[in-house]
């Protein structure tokens, strides 16, 4: 396939814009606004309908990046930009006090995706916070999917997020090719 | 970005070239038995790459780990090589200083005041006003620092590139013996190379998977695609700078037939490696550091922060891991507290410094003690963001999480040479992420009899654990 749709989910301040912003190749168009009062201690913005740019693999591939609002009062925009996407790379901020709901919460929010095992997580600010570590998240995903990209990515960091793509597109090449 | 483009375009580079390199291996293949083709083909397999071409050696002053690992990649990915890290920073040719770092304003007050002729590159979060010295914030990013260092190579005047033949010494009864440890690993691997070469057979195989004409239309992503192996065989320069410190050369051998079987293989108790692992497993069962002294310096396991504090440097490293280690070499002992000199000692998690350590070891072989021909057991993909990465990685961890494959199919799979296959298992296999079906069974086996510890385990234990699994 020449052009691939890449949807960015997860929490409030995970990174989602950041990461697009850090490895697309045009300027992104985002959507920023005043955020609701539960995200508002972390950032002053919040993405309100979603973030858009391109990514160009090198060869004949583009890939599309549309990134969705974090805020569950926008949840109806996840199954909108869902429609027509192959992948799905899942941000999780390690800062949260409980990551691993959070990672459950939106595994299950985006089960097209996990349901065909198209899905890479990044574990952002890891920086900030290290634990849990990758190994941890591996160990809750046993049993929940199959073995999947797991890794720590800052969203700031260009080469990280471009790999977790990396990982992602290259897992779903091997799967449309099957 | 900039970044993005750039690589397309090395992509593209490629493969316009790559028509170009594909005659030249048809060549290669029609003269099979020309005995200059064949004798520089296996020069530059076995050999490292003698040019005349210089990189130019960046000192880090202050830089963090987690930065100065990127910048390796940076350097050697993005800049294919063209600036290594320097060993020691009063020869560098460019200084990169860390202002926001405890000491980096102090060491560029000293570098300012000493260093005229040593370009630098300052980086902070803030911005700050510098004279003589280019500034740029953090976090860096790579098309600014590149253009940044591509200036100060111009200004060196260091653009001369020229690949100088490489020649095969004729060995005489006294170079034979002068031979020793790595040399003469070298002469061996290059005497069943030749060997090799001789059947023609695998050579061919390897040779036809690049003729195919559907390679340019899957082309692979941003890790670099199979094409080493094929400039190596056309050229043998630039490319292998790249991969060869992590992949090696070796060429495809049959992993039924013994002979060629022992070509691709190491034992990791005669390296380095091995000593790191002993230190690894006892710094689990004493719950205390563990050293390994050393006259290149020591090497300090850390169980309680997952840490390991080198004293040698990356190079020096890199080049002991490749050689076979005398009994008295390096010697193991458990240690009551750790002395971190700033400055001397370099802090890796535990698990970087086993995959990176085993990289330089493996050089596109598998270790001895897993069964070549079984089935892959992949535990799950590593945190590569946090590895030294190389060519294929994703695509091969990509494969082994959806299917079951063998070494061998694996390469096959995936059209590359065996090397990448066999370097990415071996890293993984050291850090507890994958083995082979039957060496499972054998650990069961050996697991039997586990050694108890205090039943409250600790984190790092559980990375332990991993480490120890075969
Ligand atoms: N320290 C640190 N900050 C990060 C990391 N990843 C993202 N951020 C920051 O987190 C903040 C929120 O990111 P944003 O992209 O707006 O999150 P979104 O709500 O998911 O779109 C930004 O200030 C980022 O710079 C990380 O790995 N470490
Ligand atoms: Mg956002």
């Amino acid at each position: 396939m020449d052009n691939y749709k890449i949807l960015f989910a997860g929490p409030v301040s995970a990174g989602k814009t950041t990461a697009i912003t850090s490895v697309c190749t045009t300027p992104p168009l985002t959507t920023e606004a005043q955020a609701t009062d539960i995200s508002r201690d972390s950032k002053t913005t919040t993405t309100v309908a979603m973030d858009y740019g391109t990514m160009q693999l090198p060869g004949i591939k583009t890939l599309h990046l549309y990134g969705t609002p974090g805020e569950t009062r926008f949840d109806f925009m996840w199954d909108i930009l869902s429609k027509g996407s192959t992948g799905l790379v899942l941000l999780i901020d390690n800062t949260h006090p409980d990551p691993f709901s959070e990672l459950h919460f939106f595994l299950r929010a985006f089960k097209k995706f996990t349901k065909k095992s198209r899905i890479a997580i990044g574990i952002t600010k890891t920086d900030i916070c290290i634990s849990p570590r990758i190994n941890d998240y591996q160990a809750q995903l046993r049993n929940v999917l199959p073995n999947i990209p797991v890794f720590s990515v800052d969203a700031r960091n260009q080469i990280d997020v471009a790999l977790l793509v990396e990982a992602l597109v290259v897992s779903l090449d091997l799967e449309l090719a099957a | 970005m900039p970044y993005l483009k750039n690589l397309a375009a090395r992509y593209s580079e490629f493969y316009t070239s790559s028509h170009k390199i594909k005659s030249v291996v048809m060549k290669v293949q029609k003269q099979s038995n020309d005995t200059p083709i064949e004798q520089s083909f296996i020069a530059t397999c076995a050999m490292p790459q003698k040019t005349d071409y210089r990189p130019l050696k960046v000192a880090l002053l202050d830089i963090n780990e987690r930065l100065e690992n990127r910048l390796r990649y940076f350097f050697s990915d993005r800049c294919q090589g063209d600036y290594v890290v320097a060993v020691d920073p009063q020869s560098a040719d460019i200084c990169l200083i860390d202002l926001d770092g405890l000491r980096g304003k102090s060491y560029w007050a000293k570098h300012a005041e000493r260093q005229h002729n040593c370009p630098a590159i300052l980086l902070s979060l803030h911005k700050t006003e510098v004279e003589n010295a280019k500034w740029l914030q953090k976090p860096l990013q790579a098309d600014l620092l590149h253009s940044e260092l591509e200036k100060i190579r111009e200004k060196l005047h260091l653009q001369q590139r020229q690949v100088a033949p490489v020649s095969l010494p004729k060995p005489s009864a006294e170079t034979e013996l002068a031979l020793s440890g790595h040399h003469q690993e070298l002469r061996n691997k290059i005497k069943s190379l030749q060997a090799l070469l001789k059947k023609e057979k695998i050579r061919r195989t390897q040779l036809s998977a690049y003729r195919q004409d559907g390679q340019a239309d899957n082309p692979p992503l941003l890790s670099e695609p199979a094409y080493a192996a094929t400039k190596q065989i056309s050229v043998g320069e630039q490319e292998t700078k790249n991969t060869a410190p992590f992949i090696g050369s070796t060429p495809d051998v049959d992993l039924d037939n013994e002979t060629q079987l022992a070509w691709v293989q190491y034992d990791p108790k005669r390296f380095l490696i091995g000593r790191v692992q002993k230190a690894v497993k006892l710094a689990e069962t004493s719950g205390r550091p563990v050293s390994i002294s050393s006259s290149h310096g020591s090497i300090t396991i850390v169980p309680m922060t997952g840490e390991v504090l080198v004293e040698i440097d990356g190079q020096r490293l890199q080049s002991l891991a490749s050689q076979p280690v005398n009994d008295d070499e390096y010697l193991l002992s458990v240690q009551d507290s750790v002395c971190d000199i700033p400055g001397q000692t370099h802090r890796r998690p535990v698990e970087a410094f086993v995959w990176e350590l085993t990289l330089w070891t493996s050089l596109g072989r598998i270790p001895v003690n897993v069964s070549p021909n079984n089935t892959v057991v992949f535990k799950h993909w590593p945190n590569l963001t946090r590895l030294q990465i190389f060519p294929q990685a994703t695509r091969i961890a990509a494969l082994w999480a959806k299917q079951a494959h063998t070494l061998a199919s694996t390469a096959q799979a995936l059209e590359i040479p065996q090397r990448y296959v066999f370097s990415f298992f071996s890293a993984a296999h050291a850090i507890g992420l994958a083995t082979t079906e039957e060496s499972i069974n054998e650990k069961i086996a050996t697991e039997e009899n586990p050694i108890k510890s205090n039943g409250n385990k600790t984190l790092f234990q559980k990375i332990l654990r991993q480490l120890s699994l075969h």
